[in-house]
């Protein structure tokens, strides 16, 4: 939950925000995983000043805590300008700001790391040139954050040394001698994997004026850049990905990576950590919506959404209709995340009595018996060349698919297993749909096998049937297929 | 399997003037902890296995010359030659068997050895470079091609050493 009070000429007005499920009420804010704390600080912001146009000063709960406008309102003592106000210990719990903060510096805002009331006050009164006193409200001192919790939310110290190191460094840059901080760019540092570029360059188009001029990316992926056509300019991190296995941790990740980037970037830029709190499974918006609220899209009704909208760009095969040609990405590298070998099997020898042609990026020899043609097309430029050869893809919840459907807009059929069709499917048309068994478990984040049964595969792949049927119809629909 | 130390890579480099080091195959990166404190202008080491290739990076992060690079070796040695001039004398440590070669191209190590090659010759001036490749003696197949891209520029020799090293330095002038 988060809140904001109005403060204009001695009234005070309370505002109070739920983390939306979905429905974007006019009192619900975005659940994006990719978003700083900062961020939401700033939706906050703007909510209250859109609602009430005459405030001076804005205050804001830290979007950390679980706090309701009623709360807050009981610290604010006499603070009648810019503070932030903390526990005992310095941990913010307030933030106090003119209205100026929300309107010609709220990009700052999102590099509060929202954990010191020390660091962030600084930073404040660099951006503000005035004085931001630390106020200390009678409050019991804030405890320990849980390293996770079971909805999703991880927020352990680690993760909270990154945000104040980042902090950190963009007060050392505004309090440089000078004015040359007010033209720096912001960054995004959000490097990690494929789907991840592909997501936020989706998002990063749909943002009239984004906060961030800047996207830190793996150079590994510059292929991927090049075609995902993102407006950001990207900053080239020479390190391989995060692992998804969690062997290095987000945040020893993210300091590596700043050493890496090297001093240059550090001075010459505004870092954001976009990878804070959220697990991007839990919540119910597109990752592409994820991305564009951290980008600064208030995203304030569902029409506006990923899901509801159809995508910016579209393709479609221009061979003949017959025979039709579908390319599958079915392995996802573990069993748990590929489509299961005895569906696949079944799948391809029915595809073939139907005189459809199937090929399956990878090296698939057990299947070239139902006729079905092994491709390499793991780099982006050969899978840009594969897709463009067939008339449908039918992807797993990884990049191929993503790239297909976000970069190419090619007929698409995802399938998933362990992981949600919203979170990374969603705007579905007569060129994308998506296919689940609708299990109770889903999404259960398996990594290794399934949670409920221990076997390898999961069970909430569909079986060949309506895969078959998706393929057929969409077949038929699109290219004016007769099976 | 060789390893770099096999070599007196201070010696090449004196001798050659070597200013890079670019390594196919980092495996546990014990080629690149030889070379770090050598004084390279910089190291690029590629592997296609994600974790090997991470460890040696993250052990190195603080490195701004040194760059391991998580990649098929072509495309690893794509990003890795951007980065070095054309004519910058540099050292090759190739490999026909590394750990993290791609499973699929292990069945066929000759193919692979052939297109990195002609693609590391298509994009450099090679006259100042040196190449050694670790594991001759898996090598199957004809290597025609190695007297092709490099004859005219090159020393070729097979060292028995290990599992056999072709190297091939520059011809003086």
């Amino acid at each position: 939950m988060f809140c904001g009070l109005s403060m204009a000429g001695g009234r005070v007005e309370g505002f109070d925000f739920e983390v939306s499920k979905g429905r974007l009420a006019p009192n619900e804010i975005i659940d994006s995983s990719t978003s700083p704390p900062g961020r939401f600080l700033l939706e906050v912001g703007r909510r209250v000043l859109k609602a009430k146009p005459q405030t001076d000063l804005v205050a804001v709960g830290n979007p950390l805590l679980p706090l309701k406008s009623e709360q807050i309102a009981g610290w604010l003592g006499k603070g009648h300008g810019p503070a932030v106000i903390t526990d005992e210990d310095g941990f913010p719990l307030v933030y106090l700001l003119p209205r100026e903060m929300f309107e010609d510096w709220a990009r700052f805002l999102t590099v509060l790391c929202c954990c010191d009331g020390k660091i962030d006050g600084r930073l404040l009164a660099g951006v503000l040139g005035t004085a931001v006193p630390l106020l200390k409200a009678a409050v019991p001192k804030i405890g320990r954050y849980p390293v996770s919790t079971a909805t999703g939310w991880f927020q352990g110290r680690d993760r909270q040394n990154v945000l104040k190191m980042l902090a950190l460094n963009a007060t050392r840059l505004i309090e440089e001698p000078g004015e040359r901080w007010k033209s720096l760019p912001f960054a995004v540092f959000h490097p990690y994997h494929a789907g991840s570029i592909v997501f936020f360059a989706a998002a990063a188009r749909k943002v009239e004026t984004p906060l961030y001029q800047q996207h830190v990316v793996c150079s590994t992926y510059r292929d991927i850049w090049d075609y995902a056509g993102s407006p950001l300019q990207p900053v080239w991190l020479k390190l391989p990905w995060l692992p998804r296995d969690n062997s290095v941790g987000e945040p020893q990740y993210a300091l590596h990576s700043f050493e890496r980037l090297g001093q240059d970037v550090m001075d010459n830029s505004f870092i954001t950590f976009n990878r804070y709190s959220r697990t991007s499974g839990s919540a119910s918006f597109h990752r592409i919506d994820h991305d564009r609220f951290a980008l600064g899209d208030s995203l304030d009704s569902p029409e506006v959404t990923a899901q509801w909208q159809a995508p910016d760009v579209r393709g479609r095969c221009v061979l003949p209709a017959e025979p039709l040609k579908v390319l599958f990405h079915i392995n996802g590298g573990l069993p748990i995340k590929s489509y299961p070998s005895d569906h696949a099997r079944l799948l391809f020898r029915t595809l073939q009595g139907l005189g459809i042609q199937a090929s399956v990026i990878g090296h698939r020899p057990d299947l070239a018996g139902f006729g079905v043609i092994s491709v390499d097309a793991e780099e982006t430029e050969p899978l840009h060349k594969a897709v463009s050869e067939h008339h449908i893809f039918v992807g797993l919840d990884s990049f191929p698919h993503h790239f297909v459907r976000n970069v190419m807009g090619w007929p698409t059929i995802g399938l998933f297993g362990n992981t949600l069709a919203a979170n990374f499917g969603g705007g579905w048309n007569e060129q994308y749909r998506t296919l689940d068994a609708s299990l109770p478990c889903n999404p259960c984040g398996g990594d290794a096998k399934c949670p409920l049964f221990g076997r390898k595969e999961c069970a909430n792949y569909v079986g060949p049937g309506p895969l078959i049927s998706a393929i057929v119809e969409m077949g038929r629909r699109l290219y004016g297929f007769h099976a | 399997m060789g390893t770099l130390g096999d070599f007196n890579l201070n010696g090449l480099k004196a001798d050659f003037g070597l200013r890079h080091l670019v390594e196919v195959g980092t495996g546990s990166g014990a080629a690149v902890d030889l070379a770090a404190p050598l004084g390279f202008d910089h190291i690029h080491s590629i592997d296609s296995q994600h974790k090997l290739a991470l460890a040696t990076a993250l052990r190195h992060s603080a490195r701004q010359d040194i760059t391991v690079i998580h990649a098929r070796s072509e495309k690893g040695l794509k990003e890795a030659l951007e980065d070095i001039p054309a004519t910058a004398p540099t050292l090759f440590w190739l490999d026909i068997d590394y750990p993290g070669a791609d499973a699929r191209l292990q069945a066929d190590p000759d193919a692979r050895l052939e297109r990195e090659l002609r693609l590391i010759c298509g994009l450099r001036s090679m006259g100042q470079d040196v190449l050694l490749v670790d594991d001759l003696s898996l090598y199957k197949g004809d290597l025609a091609f190695v007297a092709e891209l490099l004859g005219a520029t090159h020393m070729i020799d097979r060292s028995p050493q290990g599992t056999g090293v072709l190297i091939a330095i520059p011809k003086r002038t």
